[in-house]
This record gives C-alpha cells, structure tokens and sequence, in this order.
C-alpha cells in the first residue's frame, strides 16, 4: 500500500514567525528573483512543515512522491512581523492506476484575518526501491 | 503596461539552476525531500540526477508576475500551476505568459508557462491579477 489508510487525519496547526526580513530575503535570493522585492508570490510555500508531516503521517515514501499541482488564492499580503497561523488538513486520496493521488490545503492566518488558501496536490508511484 | 487580450507577457529566463541553489533553496523553503539533494537517493527513485523542485520553477513564475505586473499597480489574487515535467540541475528555465482574459472589472486572467532549453513546457498554469486602483 502507498499510504497508511489508518493514518491520523486530525488536522496539523502550528505557528511561524513573526516573519522577518531576512526569512523574505533569503527566499528571493535562492529563487534568484530579479523583481520580487518583500513578500514574493510563492513564499507561502515555506509553510508546508505541516504537509510534510502529513505525508510522514501517511507513511509516504518519499522516493516515489511527486509534486503535481500546486494552488494559491491570496486574501491578504503576508509582510514582515507577521505570526502566521497555519492549519494543514487532507483534502482528499484517490487511487488510479496503481497510483495514489493525495491532496492537501492550508489556510494560513493572522489571528482572525486569512493571508493565504493553498492546495498542493501529489501523485505517489511504486518505485523499484518502494515495492 | 497596456492590458489586452492575446498580449504576451515579457519572457523571463533565469540563470541555469545548480545544486547550489537547490540546497539554498531547500533551506529558504524548508523543503528537504533528499530527492533534490542527495543523488543516490534521486537515482533509486528513478532519475539520472537530483531533480529540482517544482516551486522553485514556480517562483520564477511568479517573479515573471513581477516582472510584468509590477506590485504596486497590480494585485495577484489566484496563482496556479500543473508541473508537467521534471527539471534538473543545468536546465534553463525560461517564464513566460498570456493574457487569456480582460474581465469586466479590469482584472486579467493570465495563462503561464515556463520551458526548459529544449522548449519543453515543464510548468503550465494561471494567475488572476486584478489592477490597484
């Protein structure tokens, strides 16, 4: 089996930040950005701590994971000296063709106010050293 | 810039992605799945090297958005991607795009892509943009 169907399901929250400078920096200076100054346009994806504990959860092979899609809607900017609040649940499985499709969705706050809705999408496969 | 409908957007091309900035990368994004670092781990799962990882095609994307939709006059509301193939250390990745729509309310919908060298596509997706008033 390529996901543990047994696996908790309760949905992850943690907290990050305050976000500073030099965590928004450093982002852009590994995606090389020539033109996103503060907040770039996929930062949001330094929050994923809780899908990776989710696929751990899972028992996910990490071997046979692939990233398939990824999904933003942006409700407000996430600037420097926000403590973000982030909620990671699974939004669905699905199998085909011997392969497993697993979804999951963030919701990423400031108290009350959304900043970010996300969905990444995977497709996990059998590989040679995963059988 | 002037918004119509066919309009392409202003390609962007990045410098060749490393192993370098892979691991940069895994430390700014936190994400540490061995299959962008480590090379033994990337050829069981099947591949002829570390494999880069899509956000990071993604990113260029959005700096793409950037270029030219600058923030201060633009606001992005949806950004979506399908990453359709794998790209490695070495490729050149280039971002590019279309405006596929002028809503009534000025916003813009925005076709994307990106390509390697080869001119493969290895990301397609759309953004939703809507003008600062």
């Amino acid at each position: 089996m390529l996901i543990d169907l047994n696996a908790d399901l309760t949905p992850i929250r943690f907290t990050v930040g305050p976000i500073t400078q030099e965590k928004l920096s450093q982002f852009n200076r590994a995606v090389r950005a020539d033109y996103s100054v503060g907040t770039a346009p996929t930062f949001a994806t330094t929050l994923r701590k809780g899908e990776f504990e989710f696929l751990e959860r899972l028992r996910v092979n990490l071997m046979g994971l692939l990233h398939t899609d990824q999904e933003y809607q942006f409700v407000a900017p996430i600037c420097e000296g926000d403590l973000l609040e982030v909620e990671t649940k699974l939004s669905s499985t699905r199998q085909k063709r011997g392969m497993v499709f697993v979804s999951l969705e963030s919701e990423v706050k400031v108290g009350v106010q959304v900043r970010v809705r996300s969905v990444s999408s995977f497709v996990l496969r059998e590989t040679e050293k995963a059988k | 810039m002037n918004c119509e409908l066919n309009q392409l957007l202003k390609p962007l091309v990045k410098p060749s992605i490393t192993r370098e900035q892979l691991q940069e990368y895994a430390i700014a994004s936190e994400d540490n799945n061995p299959i962008h670092l480590d090379e033994v781990f990337a050829k069981k799962a099947g591949f002829p090297s570390v494999i880069a990882h899509g956000m990071l095609s993604m990113a260029f994307l959005g700096d793409c958005l950037n270029y030219n939709f600058p923030p201060e006059k633009f606001e992005l509301k949806k950004f979506s991607c399908r990453f359709k193939k794998v790209t490695f250390p070495g490729d050149i990745i280039t971002s590019s795009g279309k405006i596929k729509g002028v809503n009534p309310d000025g916003s813009l919908i925005v076709t994307l892509w990106s390509e390697n060298q080869s001119g493969q596509h290895t990301l397609e997706g759309e953004a939703l943009m809507t003008p600062r008033t």
